[in-house]
Parts: structure tokens; C-alpha cells; sequence
């Protein structure tokens, strides 16, 4: 099957919760509307045709690179042909890959262009500028493509799953969170037209799907975040097999880790890790996410099953004694027990729901988790246990 | 046997795209030639005992040590007990014999154990290459990176060396300053910058190419070792590649196959990756740092570690 794809390179702004507004360049899949970060998910299937048109919109030309897929072609015009890095005149290297002009360019080049390849592997994979790319992969000129397996089938447990029948990849819910980080004197120096040295690059913000926490853990879809559509809270029931694809589109390297648990890594950059029947998965606890790379973990959260009637073997601290921090509110429902709330200090919101369990998720590198020096924010979201069958569909990637 | 190599540490000056004569210290393989970056390369075969007599012919005092060789180190302190080196140093001026026993095939760095903060960014290090038994380099039917049944039979090899450069600190250090901090504005293979990779071997110094030219269906061995102090994230576009062996140790046994394929390979400081890939269709395919802001030449797009994979 052949999936056509239009995307438009163009700017808008990004909010930070410190209620900073960041200019922007990216991706929309809507004629006439702003960037988004990162840009629109691609979901496609193994063995699907896959089209992406890019419109450039930008002042300057753009491409797309497509890591972990192979024999892309490109055509602008003059038919299909290996996306290949191009050269100018005298032998300059002006693109990683074949590229849309931009408008008004004297050169007159098509400002559009098409890229075609064939899903030929299943996995996390990332899209991103070739043109530029230390300005406009920062920029925000990235996104993330997940390619079913040919048998996918929702409707059948084993043949959901993240590479295939019989690889050991099931999974119930999925989540995918693609990482960065925000130099906002690039983003200002691009907005004015200014000169940035890069020897000075200095990230302040750090994002998970386009978003610094605590607004990672906002749904998708917030009016408030109206270009970062994505959110990165990571929500289950006891049991339950997730399936976390990790995608470093940033500079940086982020290392990951999910309080409480360690992950299986069954597949780095879109490969299963299995050759034959060796098994080269692994469990990891912290796991630094490559720029550039994608890792695909799954892992079960199975309590120790306390409740009322198996009660915690241990002392609780006096409600007094909670300290909750500055914030003035908290994710702990007042009780130790899954799906069980009770009391909370005086003056103390709780933004818990019904007793569910929360795990933080963040970057073990600490100044990833602010927001210009300032805790929390940044890389950081949370893993939340909710009771058995109170989730419904969340965790569906579409 | 003994396979003896002779070095001398000299003072030198490398050119970078974009930049004036950058001073560097390296390592020469003749008292009448340039210092190299990085330095000559040594090549032998596993289970040779290698002398290497190394001559400073720097202001102070080096030392060499060997990295995931089978090699103890013996670090010197000073009479109040400071540490001094991580190795006897040749003195300024001096001569002294290194030698250690090559007992498993690889890629590995040679590097100076003597301030390497300062020698190793002035680019004392260099690569030494390992052939395991049967290696017969006039016949390409030998040619194997860890042996036969390790999987890693190729037709053409290249060897990488990542390192940076921070040309201020070049300066300080060449004219006896203290430098004020490390900044790279310069990131190289084989002590090139793009575009400057892509040109051939020659004898000036920065003697080695680092562009890749196969035939459809060759097998390409990439034997790429991080001399520099940043990890560099190596992404081989549109191109799927397998790691075969990292720091040395191959992945693949008669038993058992642990390699795996990756499309973007994070090479820390002092490591090294063995990664085999089938030349493609007919093309350019780029070869670079993911990590950006090291796809430059001081300010400027493109360069750094960059380069080609061409296929004709
Ligand atoms: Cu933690």
C-alpha cells in the first residue's frame, strides 16, 4: 500500500512553562497552520510505499533525512532518483540529501520535494532535516515514524506487537517519546537573524515530545499547547506489557531512567535484537538515549500487592510529618494502596485521580530536569499504575 | 619475534579549513619527517612482542601507554610522592624503549600517559592495528578483522580515529600559556576536518584519508576508535550496519552471534566499534557526527567528522 504524506516546513513558537514562547521552525501536516514539536507522528505499515512531501515555507532551503530506512529516493521534479547529499557548483557540500529550495530564491529550484521508500523494517525511527542540520534539527525540523510489523493485528495479542509475531514484542500499551533539548539564543538568533556561534550552544529547556515537564504530562491535544501536541505521561495497569520507544533527536545524549523499574531493550534503531534465536535483549535501568537513536524497551509493573487487607509491613510516616515541597500540590493520593485515596496534609491539592501509583521517568543528567536552573522541569515525566480496568484506550498510538 | 618500530615526538603544525597553521604535538616515524595526526600507524600481527623507541624531541617530558592491550602500565611519582605519569617518561631529549606483547587482534590507541589533558588534545595518540593469525595482507582471501569464524571477513577496510581539536588551547599551550578551558572548534577523523576528509593519502601531516570507496557488494570493514575527549554519535546514513566488535572484543563466536545492527553508533571517549556493512547501489552516502555541532568548522556548516562512503 502507498501512504502519502504532506508535510509543510514552516516556523511557529513553542511555550515552556516558566511562560517563555520559543520561536520555532517545523513540521505540520496542515496547509496553512504553524509548526508543531516535534512533527506529526508518521504511522505506517512494514512494507507500505511510503510518499512524504515536504512544502518549504522556511527562508532558507530544508530536506529530510530518513535514519534507519534505506534506497530513499527523492524527486523534485524531474522523477525519482537515490536522495543522495548534494554538491554545489564548485563542489561545496550544501545538503545531506536532496532538498527543496525555498521561496523567492533567485535560483528558482522547486520548493517542494518528494521522498519515497519502502517501510522495509518494523521500529522506531526518526525523520529529520539534512540541510543545515546543526541549526535546523535543533530548530525543530524532526519527528518520529513508527513502522508497524506486517502482521500487525490490534485485535490479536500476539500479533500486537512492536516487531513482529513470535519476537517477543507484544505489548498492551505504547508510548513514544522523542527527546531534545531548547539553546533559546539559537532560537532568538534565527528569529532575528542573528549571528549564534555554536561553540556557545547551551541548552536551558530540555523536551520529551516537544514539551518540558511538568506539561509532559498534560494529555495530547491541550488548547494551551496548541503546537506541542504530544503529551509523555506513560499511564497502565498492574501487568500489563508496555512498550516504550525512546527517540534522541536532540545534540545530546539523555540518559533515561524509569524510577521502580528496569526496561527491557528489545531493539535499538529500528533492529530487533535477536539474531536467530539468540536473544540479545537486555534489561537496563537507565538508558542513555543517543542523539540520533531510537530504543525500543517493554517492561511490566507488577506490585508487591498490598492493600487494606495485606497490609504495607511497615510504619507510615504522621500525616505532619509530609513533607510535600514548594509546589504546594502532589501526585500522592493519601494512601499507600492502589486505587485508594485518603487523607493529605492541610493546604496540600492532590492531583491524583483514583489511588494510582507514580513514577517518576527522567534524565539521571540532573540539569536536564529544569527549566532555565529551575527543578522540576525539563526531561521528566511520570509513569502512572492505575487500578486494574480504569485505563480504557490510552496508550494507543494512531 | 620482535617487531620494532621507532618514534619521535615533535613539535609540528596542522591545517584545519578555515583556520591559520594550528601548532600540534605529535608523533613522527622518522627524525627527518613531519609529526603526524594522529600518528603513524602500527600495524602487527597478534603475538608479536612490539618495541617501540620513542625519542622526544618536545620541550617535556611523554610517555606512552596502551590501552586495552595486555600491557601493566608502571606510573611514576615524583620524590614528595606526586604522580607524575602514568608511565616511565622519555625526557626531554631523550630515548626510551616501550614494549608490550600484542596477544589479541583489534584496533587500539596508542597515547601519551604523560599530562594527557594537554599531550593527548595536542595530539600525541595514534592508532595501532592487530592482525590475528593467518592475516596474509597480499591476500585478500586472509583478510579477517579477529580471525576465521569471528564473522568479520571484508574486502575493504578504514580506519577511523575521531579526536577535536580546541585551537585556542593549541595556541596556549604551543606558546607555554596555560589554556583557558576546553572548547573544540575543530573535530576530525584522521586529524581532518570536512572537506578536507574526503582527499586522499598523502605524506604532509595529516597523512590520512578518510573517504571510503567500494564496489557494489564489497565488504566493508569500519574500524572507527575515539582518540578525542567527547563521544561522538557516528551515523552511517541510508547505509544498515553491523557492529562486529566493540573495544576489541569481537561479537561474533562459532557459538554464538551478538552482533546487532545500528544506523547511529554513540563511540565514547577512548572506545572503538568493528562495523561491517555490504557496499549499497551505486551512490554518495554520508557518513558523520549526529551529534551535530560537530558537523563544523568553527562556526560554519558543513564539516568536522564528515565524510563519504562512495560507491561508483
Ligand atoms: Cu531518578
Amino acid at each position: 500500500m502507498t501512504v502519502n504524506i504532506e508535510l509543510w516546513a514552516t516556523d511557529g513558537y513553542m511555550s515552556t512553562p516558566d511562560g517563555n514562547s520559543i520561536y520555532i521552525w517545523g513540521f505540520t501536516d496542515t496547509a496553512g497552520k504553524k509548526a508543531q514539536l516535534p512533527g506529526p507522528r508518521i504511522v505506517v505499515t512494514q512494507g507500505d510505499v511510503v510518499s512524504i512531501t515536504v512544502h518549504n515555507l522556511l527562508p532558507e532551503a530544508t530536506s529530510l533525512l530518513f535514519p534507519g530506512q534505506s534506497g530513499v529516493l527523492a524527486d523534485n521534479g524531474t522523477g525519482p532518483h537515490l536522495a543522495e547529499p548534494q554538491f554545489d557548483g564548485t563542489g561545496n557540500l550544501v545538503s545531506l540529501t536532496d532538498f527543496a529550495d525555498y521561496p523567492g530564491n533567485p535560483g528558482a529550484n522547486p520548493t517542494s520535494i518528494r521522498y519515497i521508500f519502502t517501510a522495509g523494517n518494523p521500529g522506531t525511527y526518526l525523520y529529520e532535516s539534512g540541510t543545515n542540520p546543526h541549526k535546523q534539527v535543533p530548530m525543530g525540523l524532526y519527528g518520529a515514524i513508527i513502522v508497524r510489523p506486517a502482521d500487525y493485528d490490534p485485535a490479536v495479542p500476539s500479533r500486537k506487537t512492536a516487531y513482529g509475531e513470535n519476537t517477543g514484542t507484544e505489548f498492551d500499551r505504547e508510548y513514544l517519546i522523542v527527546v531534545s533539548e531548547i539553546d533559546p539564543v539559537l532560537h532568538s538568533a534565527v528569529e532575528k537573524g542573528t549571528d549564534y556561534n555554536i561553540r556557545e550552544f547551551k541548552p536551558r529547556y530540555w523536551t520529551m515530545n516537544g514539551r518540558c515537564a511538568p506539561d509532559t504530562m498534560f494529555a495530547d491535544g491541550m488548547g494551551c499547547l496548541s503546537n506541542q501536541p504530544y503529551g509523555a505521561m506513560i499511564m497502565a495497569e498492574p501487568g500489563e506489557k508496555i512498550l516504550i520507544r525512546y527517540a534522541g533527536a536532540g545534540i545530546e545524549n539523555h540518559p533515561l531512567h524509569l524510577h521502580g523499574n528496569h526496561t527491557r531493550v528489545v531493539a535499538e534503531d529500528g533492529r530487533l535484537l535477536k539474531n536467530g534465536t539468540t536473544d540479545l535483549s537486555y534489561k537496563r535501568f537507565t538508558i542513555l538515549t543517543g542523539s540520533g537513536q531510537t530504543y525500543d524497551q517493554i517492561f511490566s509493573w507488577s506490585g508487591l500487592g498490598y492493600s487494606q487487607a495485606n497490609p504495607i509491613p511497615t510504619t507510615l510516616p504522621n500525616l505532619r510529618n509530609l513533607g510535600v515541597g514548594d509546589a504546594g500540590w502532589t501526585l500522592w493520593s493519601g494512601s499507600p494502596y492502589l486505587g485508594e485515596k485518603g487523607d493529605i496534609p492541610v493546604g496540600v491539592t492532590s492531583f491524583n485521580e483514583m489511588g494510582e501509583y507514580y513514577f517518576m521517568l527522567h534524565s539521571h543528567e540532573e540539569m536536564q530536569i529544569t527549566n532555565w536552573g529551575e527543578f522540576p522541569g525539563g526531561l521528566m515525566t511520570m509513569l502512572a499504575i492505575f487500578p486494574a480496568g480504569s485505563l480504557g484506550n490510552v496508550g494507543t498510538i494512531e | 619475534m620482535t617487531v620494532n618500530y621507532n618514534l619521535w615526538a615533535k613539535t609540528g603544525s596542522i591545517s584545519l579549513p578555515g583556520a591559520g597553521p594550528v601548532p600540534f604535538w605529535g608523533f613522527a616515524p622518522a627524525t627527518e619527517g613531519p609529526a603526524r595526526l594522529p600518528g603513524p600507524l602500527l600495524e602487527v600481527p597478534q603475538g608479536e612482542n612490539v618495541e617501540i623507541s620513542l625519542t622526544n624531541d618536545l620541550a617535556s617530558g611523554i610517555s606512552l601507554v596502551f590501552p586495552g592491550q595486555d600491557f601493566v602500565p608502571q606510573p611514576v611519582k615524583n620524590p614528595a610522592g606526586t604522580f607524575v605519569s602514568y608511565n616511565p617518561e622519555t625526557a626531554s631529549g631523550g630515548t626510551l624503549t616501550y614494549s608490550l606483547t600484542v596477544s589479541r587482534p583489534g584496533i587500539f590507541l596508542y597515547e601519551s600517559g604523560t599530562a594527557p589533558e594537554k599531550q593527548i588534545q595536542m595530539g600525541l595518540y595514534g592508532a595501532m592495528v592487530v592482525r590475528p593469525p593467518g592475516f596474509d595482507p597480499g591476500n585478500p582471501a586472509t583478510w579477517t578483522a579477529y580471525g576465521s569464524g569471528s564473522g568479520t571477513d571484508f574486502d575493504i577496510e578504514k580506519i577511523m580515529v575521531l579526536s577535536e581539536v580546541d585551537t585556542a588551547m593549541h595556541q596556549a599551550l604551543a606558546s607555554g600559556d596555560e589554556p583557558a578551558g576546553y572548547k573544540p572548534d575543530y573535530f576530525l577523523i584522521n586529524g581532518r576536518s570536512f572537506p578536507d576528509t574526503l582527499n586522499p593519502d598523502d605524506s604532509g601531516p595529516q597523512p590520512y584519508g578518510a573517504k571510503v570507496t567500494a564496489a557494489p557488494g564489497q565488504r566493508v570493514l569500519l574500524r572507527i576508535i575515539n582518540a578525542g575527549f567527547m563521544n561522538h554519535n557516528i551515523r552511517l546514513q541510508d547505509i544498515d550496519a553491523r557492529v562486529v566488535a566493540g573495544d576489541s572484543r569481537p561479537l561474533i563466536t562459532p557459538v554464538l552471534d551478538k552482533s546487532y545492527l545500528k544506523h547511529t553508533l554513540t563511540i565514547g571517549s577512548g572506545q572503538s566499534y568493528d562495523i561491517l556493512f555490504t557496499a549499497p547501489t551505486p551512490g554518495k552516502y554520508v557518513l558523520y557526527d549526529r551529534n551535530l555541532n560537530c558537523c563544523v568548522n568553527g562556526n560554519n556548516f558543513p564539516g568536522g567528522i564528515m565524510t563519504l562512503v562512495e560507491v561508483p
